[in-house]
């Protein structure tokens, strides 16, 4: 199965469109360069130069793929008239805009192969809506090892063009320790044992 | 896809428009309204395009026969996906009146493969007279699989009007 053709049939955005243009779909693709547990520095903080300018579009498919129809995501009329008074975006569409802005550099981790997701925390202060240019300010926040697993978490604001925090969001993942053990996971060889 | 939840969906967005629900009439114990939805691959491949998450343990059904990351020989839903569903329980009950989720904890407890029917539901547990404007109840929501075992359990912050 040709599992790019699959994902290439719901391609519908222009991020998703460049997304696809660029090979950024092939998360193996340059996998032993993300981040390893091991090497996380927790002095450093970055602001990733890629921003996520919200269109409609990106809401109502987000909406879309949260499995979502909740006008208030979707219709403009009805949101017009709600106490919100404009279509905002599903909370959770912070996952997009860290896959979208985090594809090198700092946080590049959250696309390991083979990381296991044990849950995660957010506290969100205002929607984001149409118009919204939003980037991201990471940093290491947790490391830890239980059961004898690896978890990290980094503390991601969401910064919008006034710079505002609109929402934050503590991102937790299980990795590999150690960068030999990243590309065990890419090669999908006994990962969970990695 | 997503519109074959929509029978269902106008069902929940009916039972969730009730025009009384506010900070002074919920209560500790009000049962939130429970969703359901069937997980496909085609789901989770929609869902990998929206998010931009196209780890290959969600979308990459060889890959996943290999690796068996979770001891399972096929791809899981994504945990954001997850996430989505637990935030739509409230989204879905409190967004029409006004109501705006402010804090959410999940914790997710085992991983879904596609062909999975998951129901999802909430109650409040606390009650938070704050403010005008910042009233606050806190919500439990868990999520649970056709075989009635938990796969997310999660607690949330909602200010109601």
């Amino acid at each position: 199965m040709d599992y790019k053709k699959e994902l290439s049939k719901y391609v519908e955005t222009e991020k998703q469109k460049t997304f696809f243009e660029e090979n950024e779909w092939d998360f193996l693709k340059r996998g032993d360069k993300y981040e390893a547990w091991d090497e996380i520095d927790f002095t450093k903080e970055a602001t990733t130069d890629i921003s996520f300018e919200v269109k409609l579009e990106d809401i109502k498919n987000y909406a879309k793929g949260a499995l979502d129809d909740n006008p208030m995501f979707l219709d403009e009329d009805y949101a017009k008239e709600s106490a919100y008074g404009e279509v905002i975006a599903h909370p959770m569409i912070s996952t997009a805009i860290e896959f979208w802005c985090l594809r090198k550099g700092m946080g590049d981790w959250i696309r390991t192969p083979g990381s296991r997701n044990p849950g995660m925390r957010w506290e969100f202060y205002e929607p984001i809506k149409v118009g919204d240019v939003i980037r991201l300010r990471t940093r290491p926040y947790d490391r830890w090892i239980k059961r004898n697993k690896y978890y990290l978490t980094y503390q991601m604001d969401f910064i919008d063009q006034n710079n505002a925090i609109k929402m934050r969001h503590w991102v937790t993942l299980i990795l590999p320790k150690t960068r030999a053990d990243l590309i065990k996971f890419m090669k999908g060889e006994h990962a969970l044992e990695a | 896809m997503l519109w074959r939840h929509k029978t269902l969906r106008q069902k929940e967005v009916r039972g969730t428009m009730a025009p009384k629900l506010s900070f002074e009439t919920a209560n500790n114990g009000d049962k939130l309204p429970e969703i359901t939805r069937h997980i496909t691959q085609e789901e989770i491949w929609q869902h990998a395009v929206t998010s931009f998450d196209v780890n290959p343990v969600h979308v990459h059904p060889e890959w996943c026969k290999k690796a068996q990351v979770f001891g399972l020989e096929s791809t899981v839903m994504h945990g954001s996906l997850m996430f989505c569903l637990i935030s739509t329980v409230i989204t879905g009950w409190a967004y029409p009146v006004g109501g705006r989720l402010t804090k959410i904890n999940i914790k997710l407890i085992r991983p879904v493969p596609p062909g999975s029917t998951l129901t999802l539901g909430g109650e409040i547990i606390e009650k938070h007279p704050v403010e005008k404007g910042k009233n606050f109840v806190v919500v439990e929501v868990y999520g649970k699989t056709q075989d009635d075992k938990q796969f997310a359990v999660a607690r949330a912050e909602v200010v109601l009007p």
